[in-house]
């Protein structure tokens, strides 16, 4: 017997659940042809290597200080890494490019249906999109009515969340076209990757994803203001103790552009400047990452101080660009989201490529006595949360808990959506306890960069994994962690 | 540059400077005392720390005396001049500059910071008081090797490196001012000549300079000659002089104006540098004290005009 043969092997076929679509392994055991080779070079490390290589991932992460805090259970903040998970997801090219064309699809009818509720409402005065929703929307800003951002672009950055549901299909299940998070973990978790298992990618033909900060400076430039030759370009953060500060710094840093927070930065004359140790500097374009909210006490919240006074002002006179513009949130919400394939027909005239969970608004009388009367079998979620919370998952709740449900929804119909609950897929994942390959579930968060004359779509993005067994909720702040995602010929 | 970067950049500098003089002098007074028949130079040498980092150490427990000072000077979360604290505030300072600097030097500042972050304080006051003093200044060998060899030698580098040179004067002073006091606390207790050539010594070990000070003078360390050399020397460079003097450089590189205005920082340094290049150790030696005193008044407005000049945000 070879030593190959005795060694037991890491990477194991498990059962999967029934009803779901696990990315690795069939439901007969076998491998998917895309993972053949990566299952190979897994099973050359044994579980103590690979639980070495595991540890030294976490820790190289720690000293690099690619963390985030908490503030809940320590009032100065723990910090934590982001979990990672050693094995990869792998997307085949095929796949995709349907995948990227639906990215791009979606997101240009986002963009069109943003500059026509700002300005002529059209597809609200053809009713193909309730005017109610829209204006009854907190995220509707009425500082951007009549207003035409540079290049007519407001969803510059968009991070749409997709999953794969046991059909073996994609399907969306969020746009977030405010201030998505998470690219720069897509990065770190490359380098992570390609230090600890370099072999893989010498068998694998994997797309890049360094060209990222790249092309979002390139989007930034395109959306200069009007008259400006070399813009002058910034990233907002709200500061250091922002969960996501590593990422702000990380983008500056790798774009070569000042990090600034609100107090560097003052309007002058209709202008917006740079406070610098020779004096104010012109800011022509600013990537926030600060939310609508906050970004001018003068406009909005007074009593932010993460924002610039006057900020709108300049921004309404064209002299400094943002991204994304403000009021994007008008599109992104969960009521809208069920729009999105209407709203694709109406500005494209094409039928959409990537499909919508089928979503009940609780506003429409017959589809809330759908989704009361059904509760145990749904997922029902606050249409303008983010970060997993405020989510009510029916098939694990108790009666109490699906009394409150309905009375909350009842007594605030706009507020709820539901759908049924989604099959994840899920995806081999190295498990720190039992030292063992076990199936979690997975969801996929894509960057797509729209500029002026300008698309790009981030090759892979970041896998995020519900590290809790059985879980389905994959966001950070609920326990989740996340995968290096290759674009890979097979 | 940003006022509020520049502003971190300075204070990096400065903190990682104080963690390592404030370490050093630490782990010199503590270990030096242990074994001289001299009863009560261990609590001297721990008043000597705890009056160099400002601690007041009035209500302190006879019983737990030593271990108090220990803790406050390394551990304490809330002091401010702690080494863990002055490590903490490095670490934010170099965040808040996190897109000027190279990722080198923030995963070295970011190892440093983890490291006594994570180190067990009871083992501290047990055993490792040794090796944390010692790594300390060995991490901050190595971040000092990163902003020399990983940074562009502009701005960035020049506030950063004027935090270091003007802490380190102002450190390398108030040992100076704390040794004074120790030698004034020996001789109530009426001790010998010898005991105070044995704390001139320790003066030059906390600046690593015992060495070179024997190459220099031949002979048994004494007040006049540790004097001249700590403060006075443009050869050595932890002096007082030698730190002041280098600052010349660095605020050229930050102003950009080419002629030197009166009052402007670079004409408070030169004016400074030369007053100390032409001072002689026979106008010091009389009145030690005062000197320092009056340095130590010259490095905090030298602060405020630098803070005034380019930090205000």
């Amino acid at each position: 017997m070879s030593v190959a043969e005795i060694r037991e092997e890491i990477l194991r076929p498990y059962t999967v659940s029934e009803g779901f679509y696990d990315e690795v392994f069939m439901n007969s055991g076998e491998i998917r042809p895309s993972y053949e080779k990566l299952y190979s070079v897994f099973n050359q490390y044994s579980p103590e290597e690979f639980k070495k290589m595991n540890e030294s991932t976490k820790l190289s992460f720690l000293l690099q200080g690619v963390t985030f805090a908490t503030y809940t259970e320590n009032p100065k903040g723990t910090e934590r890494i982001f979990p990672f998970d050693l094995m990869p997801r792998i997307i085949t090219k095929n796949e995709w490019e349907i995948l990227e064309r639906g990215l791009i699809q979606r997101n240009t009818a986002i963009n069109l249906f943003l500059q026509d509720i700002y300005n002529d409402k059209k597809i609200l005065r053809d009713k193909i999109v309730p005017s109610d929703l829209i204006f009854s929307s907190v995220n509707y800003n009425k500082y951007m009515v009549d207003f035409e951002p540079q290049g007519n672009i407001y969803n510059h950055i968009s991070g749409t969340d997709l999953i794969k549901h046991s059909d073996g299909q994609f399907y969306v299940l969020e746009d977030n076209v405010r201030c998505p998070s998470g690219v720069s973990y897509v990065l770190s978790n490359r380098d992570a990757l390609k230090r600890t298992i370099s072999n893989l990618f010498t068998s694998l033909n994997v797309q890049t994803v360094y060209d990222y900060p790249e092309a979002l400076l390139n989007c930034m430039r395109s959306v200069s203001p009007e008259g400006v030759d070399r813009a002058n370009c910034a990233v907002l953060t709200p500061g250091i103790y922002n969960s996501a500060y590593y990422e702000h710094a990380f983008l500056a840093q790798s774009m070569g552009v000042q990090l600034v927070e609100g107090r560097d930065l003052f309007v002058d004359k209709g202008f917006l400047y740079m406070k610098t140790i020779y004096g104010p500097k012109k800011c022509d374009v600013l990537y926030r990452r600060v939310d609508d909210d906050f970004i001018d006490p003068l406009v909005f919240r007074r009593d932010s101080m993460l924002g610039v006074p006057g900020l709108m002002d300049v921004y309404r006179q064209g002299n400094v660009t943002l991204l994304n513009a403000p009021g994007t949130g008008a599109s992104d919400d969960k009521a809208v989201y069920t729009y999105i394939p209407k709203i694709i027909k109406y500005y494209l005239d094409q039928e959409p490529i990537l499909q919508n969970v089928h979503t009940y608004q609780c506003e429409i009388p017959s589809e809330r006595d759908h989704v009361i009367q059904n509760m145990e079998e749904l997922v029902i979620k606050p249409v303008d949360q983010s970060g997993g919370y405020g989510i009510f998952m029916g098939n694990k709740s108790t009666k109490a808990e699906r009394e409150e449900m309905k009375a909350k929804i009842l007594s605030d119909p706009r507020e709820y959506v539901a759908q049924p609950i989604m099959r994840l897929s899920s995806h081999s994942t190295f498990m720190e306890d039992s030292g063992e390959f076990e199936p979690r579930h997975v969801d996929l968060r894509t960057f797509t960069l729209f500029g002026k004359n300008f698309q790009h779509v981030l090759k892979g993005g970041l896998t995020r994994v519900a590290l809790k067994k059985g879980s389905l909720i994959v966001n950070s702040s609920q326990g989740g962690g996340s995968k290096d995602t290759w674009v890979a010929d097979m | 540059m940003l006022s509020r970067v520049a502003d971190n950049l300075y204070w990096l500098g400065r903190y990682i400077e104080r963690c390592e003089q404030i370490s050093r002098y630490l782990n010199i007074q503590y270990f030096s005392s242990l074994d001289t028949d001299f009863e009560l130079q261990k609590e001297i040498a721990l008043k000597s720390v705890a009056h160099m980092v400002g601690l007041d150490t009035e209500n302190y427990d006879d019983y737990t005396f030593e271990e108090d000072i220990l803790v406050s000077v390394a551990m304490d979360d809330e002091g401010t001049n702690s080494i863990k604290s002055c490590v903490h505030h490095a670490r934010e300072n170099a965040r808040g500059a996190r897109d000027v600097i190279s990722v080198e030097l923030w995963n070295a500042v970011n190892k440093f910071y983890r490291f006594i972050h994570d180190y067990p304080e009871d083992y501290y006051k047990t055993k490792g008081l040794y090796d944390f003093t010692q790594t300390t200044n060995e991490h901050c060998s190595i971040i000092k090797n990163k902003i020399g060899s990983s940074l562009l030698h502009d701005q960035v580098w020049a506030f950063i490196t004027a935090g270091l040179n003007i802490e380190r004067a102002t450190q390398v002073n108030r040992m100076l001012l704390s040794k004074f006091n120790d030698i004034e606390m020996l001789t109530e207790h009426k001790a010998t000549k010898s005991i105070e050539s044995f704390q001139w010594a320790m003066m030059l070990k906390s600046v690593e300079g015992f060495d070179m000070f024997r190459r220099e003078y031949s002979r048994l360390p004494n007040q006049q000659d540790v004097l001249e050399f700590v403060v006075l020397s443009l050869k050595f460079p932890r002096s007082i002089s030698y730190n002041i003097n280098s600052l010349c450089e660095y605020f050229n590189l930050i102003s950009r104006s080419k002629n030197v205005e009166e009052n402007s920082l670079e004409w408070s340094v030169g004016k400074m540098s030369q007053y100390l290049k032409y001072k002689t150790i026979d106008e010091i030696k009389d009145k030690p004290v005062e000197f320092l005193m009056e340095t130590l008044t010259y490095l905090n407005d030298l602060n405020t005009l630098l803070t005034k000049s380019y930090l205000n945000y």
